[in-house]
């Protein structure tokens, strides 16, 4: 016998699982037999089941910072994460300069070197920051060899700066995306 | 090592004020939710938490340890986005749904039950949106039940509602949501 059919708070404290053993049997000997409630139930898990695995909102990635400044808190950060966090910058600075040098250098604002007739624009510019970067490594490579020889023993050398320049890059992209992976506390 | 609000709280109030960083890490995505569900601005809903665990920070001393942290402070939430609504009036472009015409009853027919082939995730991504359509009074409830996983109870305390009422807001809101997605769904199909 189907009887009458089941009310919508019955169904849904189904869906909760709110009724207690006899009724929740009752419940389901009622769904096996009537089509009409069979469908609404199936509807209504359906939208229970999608609400329970609805992702959470997110915040901004300096969220929890914003919060500790409004209140006056210093954020715990480590001496290596301070460090780290202004490479970025350090690596900006040097792109923007190399730039600028470039243009300036391009441009014959800075002269260089002589150039010859044949010798375009997009060349000089582009040997100016060649000759630009290599002064800037050249430079870091004298000052690393002076005060941090034991660096130079082996492949060390290469292995830290590559994971310094790797490190630096990353936290670069970081920002430009929007710190969204990143975080300082 | 996963600690207890109640245990962080406690070495807040012992004067290791970092620690509350932990405590905003730990609930600020909930709240956001919460916020952003009632608000609908994902920048008001931002200050508006922010304003909460400012708030909630202030008050911890008088913070009773009986009650949990996370009823107390969505209170707060809750409450501030209520003022934040009420200041803004903006509710009367909300569907009006069904409140005074609440069928308890089922039909032979029941005109919202789902297509069978539907995708889970479109579906999902449909309630998502639809949910923003529903009154305030559902949507609360809805948001503080699925996405804060809070019970019946929790609920009340929260909203300052009776239990029937809070279940009937869930109920109704529930029932609201699958209509408005039924419709939807048909719809886009037509």
């Amino acid at each position: 016998m189907i009887g009458k059919h089941l009310t919508m708070d019955r169904l849904n404290q189904y869906v909760d699982n709110r009724l207690d053993a006899i009724e929740a049997s009752e419940v389901l000997v009622h769904l096996k037999e009537c089509r009409a409630c069979l469908r609404t139930h199936e509807s209504l898990a359906k939208v229970d089941a999608s609400l329970r695995v609805l992702p959470l909102e997110h915040v901004h990635a300096d969220f929890t910072r914003n919060v500790l400044t409004a209140l006056s808190i210093s954020p715990q950060t480590s001496v290596f994460f301070r460090i780290v966090e202004h490479l970025p910058y350090v690596f900006g600075l040097m792109i923007v300069i190399g730039v600028m040098l470039a243009a300036f250098i391009g441009t014959g604002v800075i002269p260089l070197n002589p150039s010859t007739e044949t010798e375009t624009r997009l060349d000089r510019a582009w040997n100016a920051l060649d000759h630009s970067l290599t002064a800037t490594v050249t430079v870091m490579n004298s000052v690393g060899q002076k005060y941090f020889s034991f660096l130079y023993s082996s492949g060390t050398m290469r292995l830290v700066l590559m994971s310094v320049v790797s490190v630096g890059l990353m936290f670069l992209l970081d920002r430009f995306l929007g710190r969204r992976f990143l975080t300082r506390v | 090592v996963n600690v207890s609000d109640k245990e962080l709280i406690e070495q807040i109030q012992k004067g290791n004020a970092r620690i509350y960083a932990q405590l905003v890490k730990r609930h600020k995505d909930r709240a956001f939710t919460l916020a952003l569900r009632l608000v609908g601005d994902r920048h008001d809903a931002e200050e508006l938490v922010q304003d909460a665990f400012v708030r909630a920070y202030r008050s911890l001393d008088s913070f009773r340890g009986d009650a949990k942290f996370s009823t107390w402070f969505y209170r707060i939430v809750y409450n501030l986005c209520m003022t934040r609504i009420s200041r803004r009036r903006t509710q009367s472009d909300r569907l009006d749904l069904h409140d005074d015409v609440w069928n308890d009853s089922l039909t032979d027919a029941d005109e919202y039950s789902f297509d069978e082939k539907i995708e889970n995730d479109e579906l999902m991504s449909c309630i998502k949106e639809e949910i923003e359509r529903l009154p305030i009074q559902y949507r609360s409830v809805i948001t503080l039940f699925y996405a804060q996983e809070m019970s019946y109870e929790e609920i009340c305390e929260i909203l300052q509602l009776p239990v029937g009422t809070v279940k009937t807001n869930l109920f109704r809101g529930r029932n609201a949501l699958r209509e408005l997605v039924f419709s939807r769904l048909k719809g886009e199909l037509v």
